[in-house]
């Protein structure tokens, strides 16, 4: 009885929402305290959005809600109700790779590949931000996405590139 | 991470009134730094309120400040019309006036914590919205004229140093909490002592309302510098002096 009125008064807890991810809609019920990142990977399954340090420090966790760059790791979902939202999942269109995507590969911008989801949302943000006009601007404006293996070079290159600047 | 109520507030308003009445609520914008020590289990806000959705995202020029922000002026002016309410409803007496004060400050214990953080970041030096809040403060001296013109306090002293003297009076003891709390051992904010407090504020009011009446304050002559005034000290004043200043290692008064 005491455990039933315990998931009662949980259940009574749970956060409301809507989100159209990918362009799915979704209603959820939540507890407040779920990250943006938790329910895409543990709830929705869509786990190409990574978690690396899970304190806003790596990056990896990057994608864009109503088109901008946002840290998924240090946000409540809850906050984000009626949201677009897109990860790195949602960029092809039709079986075609977004120019990003398409250009990481040209370039071979990666080495492990985990903070790859994280720097290309990263990048797709930064273009429609439209204040880098050079590499040394990319560099600083992609400062919040680590790579550790180093693969900056060519992380740099395929920006250009997607921007029109190759 | 605790758990915590999560709420969404539309007007500045409820904002404002939310975070005054829950000492364990947090506002949350971004939350890139709170969400970080809420999973550290450094902060553990048992309530969130989520300002996002406020008109508050703008940085402006305003003609006061330069660079201002709307949520500072949205709460100046918020505090700044409570002030004008609190004038206009305040009792004449001056036990009541001391004590009407006292309370009504109660609920802006936020502004009271803002206004000593800034005391520590600006000292001396102008504050944000110094133009608009001067007027505030000018209304409250104002309420000290008044009161000296019914004779309900001395005539002689300045306005502007009764109006501190009464702020000192008002507020000390929730500045000062730790302070309260060990020479009274009780809680600034529990009902005893707020009880207490308003009811020695009421007896001083009485004692100043006597004062007025017999006129026994005189005003000190603030053109004469210290030292002038220091030798106009009887012989024994001052031999106390000296004998003080030598105890204290201090340099000689002369």
């Amino acid at each position: 009885m005491s455990s039933n009125l315990a998931a009662a008064a949980a259940l009574a807890d749970l956060a409301q929402l809507t989100l159209t991810i990918n362009g799915t809609h979704h209603d959820l019920k939540l507890d407040p305290r779920t990250t943006l990142l938790d329910l895409l990977r543990e709830r929705l399954d869509l786990t190409g959005t990574k978690k690396g340090c899970d304190q806003g420090q790596c990056g990896a966790c990057t994608i864009l809600v109503d088109g901008r760059r946002i840290n998924s790791c240090l946000t409540f979902a809850v906050m984000y109700d009626g949201a677009l939202i897109t990860t790195i999942e949602g960029l092809s269109q039709d079986g075609t790779l977004h120019p990003l995507q398409q250009a990481f590969i040209d370039h071979d911008a990666f080495q492990c590949r985990y903070c790859t989801p994280g720097q290309i949302c990263s990048a797709v943000g930064l273009i429609a931000e439209g204040r880098a006009r050079n590499a040394e601007e990319i560099r600083e404006l992609m400062s919040g996405n680590i790579c550790r293996r180093g693969a900056y070079t060519n992380i740099v290159a395929a920006i250009e590139q997607a921007m029109g600047r190759s | 991470m605790i758990n915590f109520e999560y709420v969404r507030v539309r007007d500045v308003a409820d904002a404002v009134r939310l975070i005054a009445d829950d000492r364990a609520a947090k506002f949350v914008a971004g939350g890139t730094n709170l969400i970080h020590l809420m999973k550290m289990d450094v902060e553990r806000p048992t309530k969130i309120i989520d300002i996002n959705r406020l008109p508050l995202n703008q940085i402006e020029s305003t003609p006061s400040c330069g660079l201002g922000d709307r949520l500072v002026n949205d709460l100046v002016a918020h505090v700044i019309e409570r002030r004008r309410q609190r004038v206009r409803e305040a009792p004449q007496a001056i036990g009541e006036f001391l004590a009407f004060h006292f309370r009504g400050a109660e609920a802006d214990l936020a502004w009271l914590h803002y206004l000593m953080r800034e005391a520590l970041v600006f000292g001396n030096r102008p504050v944000p919205q110094e133009r608009e809040r001067q007027e505030a403060v000018s209304l409250q001296v104002q309420e000290i004229r008044d009161r000296q013109a019914a004779g309900l306090l001395p005539a002689e002293l300045d306005p502007g140093h009764l109006r501190l003297f009464g702020f000192a009076l008002m507020n000390y003891p929730r500045m000062l909490p730790q302070i309260t709390r060990m020479t009274t051992g009780m809680a600034a904010d529990s009902p005893g002592f707020v009880a207490n407090w308003e009811a020695l504020l009421r007896e001083v009011g009485s004692w100043i309302e006597e004062a007025a009446r017999r006129k026994k304050i005189t005003r000190p002559n603030s053109s004469r510098s210290t030292r002038k005034s220091f030798f106009c000290l009887s012989p024994d004043s001052r031999l106390i002096l000296f004998r003080e200043y030598r105890e204290w290692g201090l340099p000689d008064a002369r």
